[in-house]
């Protein structure tokens, strides 16, 4: 045998075994990520774990029976797709039944028309034949819709009482209802609007009645058709601006709710004293985990009656802050005085929201009320406060009686902002920018120096 | 372990004969410093505005909004400094020919590779130390989450790690260092904008695709974010580009 046969030998061998061991390590490493992939084990270190999903959800994606498919229209241009995208992910690997897929809606046209979406940033749910739209990729609307479709058909409608000056549900103008109108929707209620004067009666198909903002008190026969429905089982949401509606006022007193004949005045006000800013709430299930501020605009304190009506129970569900006071002397020409009088004003903290729950005969269907201060806290602009809409929304899932919409309040990041001086400012550019990279150079030039003259 | 300790110490020795390793930190502190400097005066200029009207601004977080864009452009700075530094390892040795007589003492191939390797893997990690000044300051002017921050560092130190066993397998290729700079670059690269090619869907071809992306791994580390996988990731890839490097070195041997 000649050398260079031996040679040639020598590099068909090591050729082969190099190949065949590269392939093997590269199957070895392959097999690794499955496991991995498979079995990641996930560690949020963010300080209030936004990152992760709630108990409520883990729960619910754990006891699902039936396959949830999302198909989630987004372009990776699209703002949200990584929220959506990191949501997506967590769900499906909390619960092997939860699966989603990212379809491109401008390449993917006829998936897109197949489940009507004409808007980019759509998710789609579906389970069975059933499904549902989700449009803001927030765990609190993801989970709604699991739950929606995996739950009873069952659609609860709210009628909203109309012509009396109360906020208007179609408006979009700063003061309209028109935002809160499509965050219920979204979440599978029905809005309606109401006019009592022409039905008399309050239709049955409305679970929930809302009154937000009446300007002028209702009539005698209206008044009759409330009491009639609650006292039947029926739920009421009740907005209550100062110096309105004493008619109405007067009934609800019966459910064991005063709204006060004052003007709550916190000298700790959003833009003046005349917006208090609410950061207390009393234990109930409506604030549970609550953790915002919630901005209201001229409101009126709610108060337990005392003592309480028969069967009846309160909770008063938010507080404004101690500093506040309810100004009582009101009248049309009265200029308010923006100084607490220790004789005529209480003094804060001052309950601005309350509910309670009113047991019929002791046997029958239960009543459940919540009386609040103000409407206008829930109005187009002031809903844009992220507590307001959530304090709003957990009342409504509370007489719903929809506890599992309530308990998922939204995670947002810690909020940080930053005031820095002038020096620190400069600091933060000449350390790292000029004085450190001198100091380093400076200290390599001087070595390289050295070593060099030193030999 | 001892022959591994004695080309560790003149490996990492080597990194300051030259002005190379001093030149190298400062432009690193530079660009980052001037990154950090802007980040922080958009950070600062927005908490202003939150201050003026703190219920209809969206809130401003230190994790998301000046700690997870710093970290992402440090992770590009490092897609092009690291070929930089792995660029000579042993594209130097076999140009001057001392990679023969390297290859002919009685040490392990795997010895010489580590030794490299864990020599500019520590050079690196004396780069990151320098940009503590940043969470120092932070930390100083407010509370910035501490989990984020140590998931950001251990991202970069990972990533950081794949790119210098990347930069030594391109490195044990040719004998020309900017060949061994550009393949390395171009390796480097490739993982990173792997996924942006991967089609939409899930498909089999989406997910691996996805799944190659370096990007993948190390934006969750720098949410805060810590996945067993994205570890892993990390890990496979230095091990799999340290094992090429070997089976290069070995090749020389029975190549002849």
């Amino acid at each position: 045998m000649t050398a260079g046969n031996t040679r040639n030998q020598n590099r068909t061998t090591g050729g082969i075994l190099t190949g065949t061991s590269t392939l093997i390590v590269i199957a070895i490493l392959v097999f690794i990520q499955l496991i991995a992939e498979n079995h990641n084990h996930r560690f949020d270190l963010t300080k209030n774990k936004r990152h992760s999903l709630s108990d409520q959800t883990l729960k619910i994606l754990e006891n699902l029976d039936d396959t949830v498919q999302a198909f989630s229209f987004y372009r990776e241009s699209d703002p949200d797709y990584e929220t959506m995208r990191d949501l997506l992910i967590q769900y499906s690997e909390a619960g092997p039944k939860f699966k989603y897929v990212f379809v491109d809606p401008d390449s993917d046209i006829l998936t897109a028309r197949r489940y009507g979406v004409t808007s980019y940033s759509t998710t789609v749910l579906t389970c069975g034949s059933r499904e549902r739209k989700v449009m803001i990729p927030s765990e609190k609307e993801i989970t709604n819709a699991v739950l929606k479709l995996t739950g009873g058909d069952e659609k609860k409608t709210i009628c909203f009482l109309n012509l009396h000056g109360e906020l208007d549900l179609e408006s979009i103008e700063a003061r309209g209802l028109n935002n809160l109108k499509l965050t219920l929707e979204n979440l599978n209620y029905s809005v309606q609007s109401l006019n009592l004067l022409q039905t008399k009666a309050i239709p049955p198909e409305c679970s929930i009645l809302s009154v937000a903002g009446p300007q002028n008190d209702l009539d005698p026969i209206e008044l009759d058709a409330i009491r009639n429905f609650l006292d039947q089982g029926g739920e009421g949401l009740f907005l209550l601006d100062p110096k309105t509606v004493p008619g109405l006022v007067g009934l609800l007193s019966d459910y064991g709710l005063k709204a006060g004949d004052d003007l709550i005045i916190d000298p700790n006000g959003y833009q003046n004293m005349l917006q208090p800013i609410v950061e207390s709430y009393p234990v109930h299930e409506i604030t549970e985990n609550f953790s915002f501020g919630t901005l209201f605009q001229i409101a009126r304190s709610v108060n337990p009656v005392d003592p309480p009506p028969p069967a009846t129970t309160i909770d008063v569900i938010a507080n404004t802050h101690e500093d506040s006071w309810a100004h009582r002397n009101l009248s049309e020409s009265d200029e308010i005085r923006m100084e607490f009088d220790p004789e005529t004003d209480t003094k804060g903290p001052i309950p601005i929201a309350a509910v309670s729950i009113k047991m019929s005969d002791g046997s029958g269907p239960e009543t459940r009320i919540a009386v609040f201060g103000d409407a206008d806290f829930v109005n187009n602009n002031l809903s844009q406060s992220v507590g307001n809409t959530a304090l709003i929304l957990n009342t409504i899932h509370w007489l719903a009686d929809e506890k599992d919409l309530i308990a998922i309040p939204p995670k947002e990041p810690i909020s940080q902002p930053m005031q820095l001086s002038a020096g620190q400012l400069a600091s933060a550019f000449w350390i790292p920018v000029v004085i450190i990279p001198l100091i380093i150079l400076g200290f390599g030039g001087s070595r390289i120096y050295h070593r060099r003259k030193h030999g | 372990m001892k022959t591994w300790w004695t080309l560790f110490k003149r490996e990492f020795a080597s990194f300051f004969v030259s002005p190379v390793a001093y030149v190298v930190l400062a432009i690193f502190l530079i660009i980052t410093g001037i990154l950090f400097y802007s980040n922080l005066l958009w950070y600062y200029q927005n908490s202003f505005g939150m201050f003026q009207d703190p219920y209809m601004i969206r809130s401003m977080n230190l994790t998301d909004d000046l700690i997870r864009p710093l970290f992402a452009n440090i992770s590009v700075i490092l897609m092009f400094m690291i070929p930089a530094l792995t660029m000579r390892l042993f594209a130097e040795e076999k140009r001057s020919g001392t990679i023969e007589l390297l290859l002919s003492y009685p040490v392990r191939d795997s010895e010489v590779i580590l030794g490299k390797f864990s020599a500019t893997l520590t050079f690196f990690v004396v780069i990151l130390l320098l940009t503590l000044v940043f969470p120092v300051f932070l930390y100083a002017v407010s509370e910035p989450e501490t989990g984020p921050m140590i998931t950001a560092y251990l991202g970069c130190f990972l990533m950081g790690a794949s790119f210098i066993a990347v930069g030594t397998f391109a490195s044990s290729t040719t004998e020309n260092q900017i060949i061994a700079a550009l393949l390395a670059f171009g390796l480097n690269l490739t993982f990173w904008i792997v996924g942006w090619i991967s089609p939409p869907g899930t498909g089999t071809m989406s997910t691996v695709l996805q799944y190659l992306s370096i990007i993948e791994h190390y934006d969750p580390l720098t949410q805060g974010i810590l996945n067993s996988k994205d570890i892993i990731y990390f890990l496979s890839v230095t091990v799999l580009f340290l094992f090429l490097t070997n089976r290069v070195l070995l090749s020389k041997k029975w190549r002849g």
